[in-house]
């Protein structure tokens, strides 16, 4: 059993913040990915847990005893960096068995423990090679066998996969997830690609300017962001965000905020959604329909840009008469081109309200719901 | 008829093209050839021709080998060759030692780095005569070295007239003109060992020392081993500071190599023993130079 726990940790560098207040938990082999844009912290929080940055104030526990003060070596965690940082005058038998040869365990035995792991992670050809003839998918896993080798209480990854080209890092990732379910480590991942993380993680922890701003599973950071920050972040194209207001007093339809260009009818508006004042409403590009001719509750605009996707296409479409762009997904048989005009529809469940000046949710309190997973785009 | 003449020209035209781009690589090379061989090749085979004759007041004679066997079977290159093993072992020793541990303490976040180092690198520019003719002020009879030792000794120190210390008094300026070299090589050696590296060892278990060993060593180990021998080989041809402070003496006891040699050209004219011992020396330095990138598994 290896729980981690971040108790109000904060690190500062002289007057600037690298992370503050972090407050989380990481239950026993569990997988948890620290997500943000690059500053946000989430390396800096990692290495607070690695022992290689002092936290400025706070504690850090694994299984409720104070490691906060522990040299990395007595932490029993073990690193793979997104440099790799391999050494580059050892082999890989010798970098890979380097943990145990620090712990003193004898030639036999490591020969023996490497070449179990290399089975394991799949190059047990490349044994005796020297760090500088390998791919960089294998130098990968040397650095993950490196790892672990000594079955640590804790395995942490930084961006590990950061220099990888795209088929490679698909793969690797696959592979990180099945050894991560097959060793049970409780383990902390960092990276800045959400796709990455929604597939790896079985937690995420979504980071903005030294702050966690969501902890939940993938489906619930996606499904149900807790402000405007981890909604754009986290889904690609980004959710798009209208700065609007209701049309009139307890109207379920509403306008651009400057009193112009566009009109919808979204089902579903928090009561809390004043009246008079403007809100952001935020809509996932596929959760808008597509129409070809003016229908009630839909919005004119004017396709600017086309993207065929396969079984799908983006569309950049502006408002009428309004310069700002913004991203729609529609199946690929709705016949559009450039300079086409559409109307845009909201499935209204499907649309997020957020507080114009600190981007934090607005919820539906008194509605349930509905976290049906999505399934693309409705004409 | 003018349209023959003008192919003619424009045939010939591109034969010289062709040519030159044939022999290209030797036309770009041939700067750097010439320099070689007016620097290394020609003094080397002018010294091995000189070697094999003799000079006295007759003249010049040839003598075969006879120089190589009268220098090699005589105590006092030998003897010479012993100090300046001396010199080179003492010297060597404190400049290398120093000057990483110098570099360590640099490495480490010291304040006025940028500072330090900066001061630290003019004994390096300075002449090795100029740095002679300082410490000779030092060595002074009743001078600053003197008033500094004034509690452990009576009276002044002989620093440069005692045979059994002048040749420990020659170490001296030459630890401290050239230990900064050494610094400056090694620093530049241990920042380029990635802090990634460092804290990867540090996250699979290993201390200081156990780090010291399995890391930053391996990593500098190429610049130490360059380090020792420029160091090695400058050290043996040691000339300017035994010039200035000791000529050689007291009594023969910091005579190296270059002195004698110098002795025997410029003494006593006789170039061919003094082009003899220069041969010899470079194949001592080769020698030397072979046995270190052997031994230590580097490239150069």
């Amino acid at each position: 059993m290896v729980r981690v726990r971040y108790d109000d940790v904060t690190k500062r560098y002289g007057n600037e913040i690298g992370a503050k207040n972090i407050d989380i938990t990481v239950d026993d082999g569990e997988f948890a990915v620290l997500l943000g844009p690059s500053g946000c912290g989430k390396t800096t929080t990692l290495r607070c847990l690695a022992g290689l940055t002092d936290p400025t104030e706070g504690e850090i526990r694994i299984d409720g005893t104070d490691i906060t003060d522990r040299h990395p070596k007595n932490r029993d965690i073990a690193m793979v960096f997104q440099e790799l940082a391999l050494y580059p005058h050892m082999g890989v038998a010798a970098n890979i068995g380097y943990p145990l040869k620090v712990e003193g365990v004898d030639k036999a035995t490591r020969r023996e423990r490497v070449e179990a792991v290399t089975e394991t992670l799949d190059i047990g050809e490349l044994l005796d090679r020297e760090t500088d003839e390998l791919s960089g998918g294998q130098r990968q896993r040397v650095a993950i066998g490196r790892a672990i080798i000594r079955r640590p209480s804790v395995f942490l990854m930084d961006e590990p996969l950061a220099s990888l080209d795209a088929k490679l890092k698909v793969e690797m990732r696959n592979e990180i997830k099945k050894l991560q379910r097959e060793l049970g480590i409780t383990t902390l991942y960092v990276t800045h690609d959400q796709e990455e993380a929604m597939t790896l993680g079985d937690k995420l922890i979504v980071m903005n300017d030294g702050t966690v701003q969501q902890v939940g599973t993938p489906a619930e950071v996606y499904h149900d962001p807790a402000n405007q920050f981890v909604a754009g972040f986290i889904g690609s194209p980004s959710m798009n965000f209208l700065r609007v207001r209701r049309e009139a007093a307890g109207s379920q339809r509403v306008v651009a905020a400057n009193d112009a260009t566009f009109s919808f009818s979204v089902e579903r508006l928090p009561t809390a959604v004043g009246d008079t004042e403007p809100f952001v409403l935020g809509v996932r590009p596929q959760y808008f329909s597509v129409h070809q001719s003016p229908i009630d509750g839909a919005a004119k605009a004017e396709v600017t840009v086309t993207e065929p996707m396969g079984d799908e296409q983006l569309l950049t479409v502006q408002f009428d008469g309004d310069g700002r762009e913004i991203a729609v997904r529609a199946p690929f048989d709705v016949g559009v081109t450039r300079g086409d005009t559409i109307w845009l529809g909201i499935s209204g469940e499907r649309a997020y309200v957020f507080d114009v000046e600190t981007g934090a949710r607005i919820r539906q309190t008194e509605l349930s719901t509905d976290t049906a997973v999505p399934t693309g785009s409705r004409p | 008829m003018s349209l023959q003449s003008d192919t003619a020209v424009g045939g010939r035209y591109e034969s010289a093209l062709l040519w030159v781009e044939d022999h290209l690589r030797w036309i770009l090379t041939l700067p750097a050839l010439a320099v070689l061989a007016a620097f290394f090749v020609y003094p080397v085979g002018r010294a091995l021709v000189l070697s094999l004759y003799q000079f006295d007041a007759a003249g010049r004679q040839f003598v075969g080998f006879e120089n190589y066997v009268a220098i090699l079977t005589a105590g006092a290159f030998w003897q010479s060759l012993w100090i300046t093993a001396k010199f080179m072992f003492f010297a060597v020793s404190f400049e290398v030692g120093l000057g990483i541990a110098i570099a360590f303490v640099l490495n480490s976040k010291v304040r006025f780095r940028g500072l330090i180092q900066t001061i630290g690198l003019v004994p390096l520019v300075i002449s090795p005569t100029v740095v002679a003719l300082l410490w000779q002020l030092l060595y002074q009879n009743g001078g600053v070295l003197d008033s500094l030792v004034a509690p452990l000794t009576n009276g002044p120190v002989p620093w440069l007239s005692d045979p059994s210390i002048a040749l420990y008094a020659l170490v001296l300026p030459d630890v401290w003109q050239m230990t900064p070299l050494v610094t400056l090589i090694v620093l530049a050696g241990l920042q380029s060992v990635p802090d990634h590296v460092q804290e990867a060892a540090m996250m699979d278990g290993a201390g200081r020392m156990r780090r010291l060993v399995d890391v930053t060593l391996p990593y500098i180990k190429e610049l130490v081993v360059l380090v020792l021998i420029l160091r090695v080989i400058g050290t043996m041809r040691v000339f300017a500071k035994v010039f200035v402070l000791t000529r050689g003496g007291p009594a023969k006891s910091t005579e190296v190599i270059s002195m004698a040699m110098y002795r025997e050209a410029f003494s006593y004219g006789n170039y061919g023993r003094a082009s003899t011992m220069a041969l010899l020396l470079l194949l001592i330095a080769l020698a030397i130079t072979y046995a270190f990138a052997t031994v230590s598994e580097v490239e150069f």
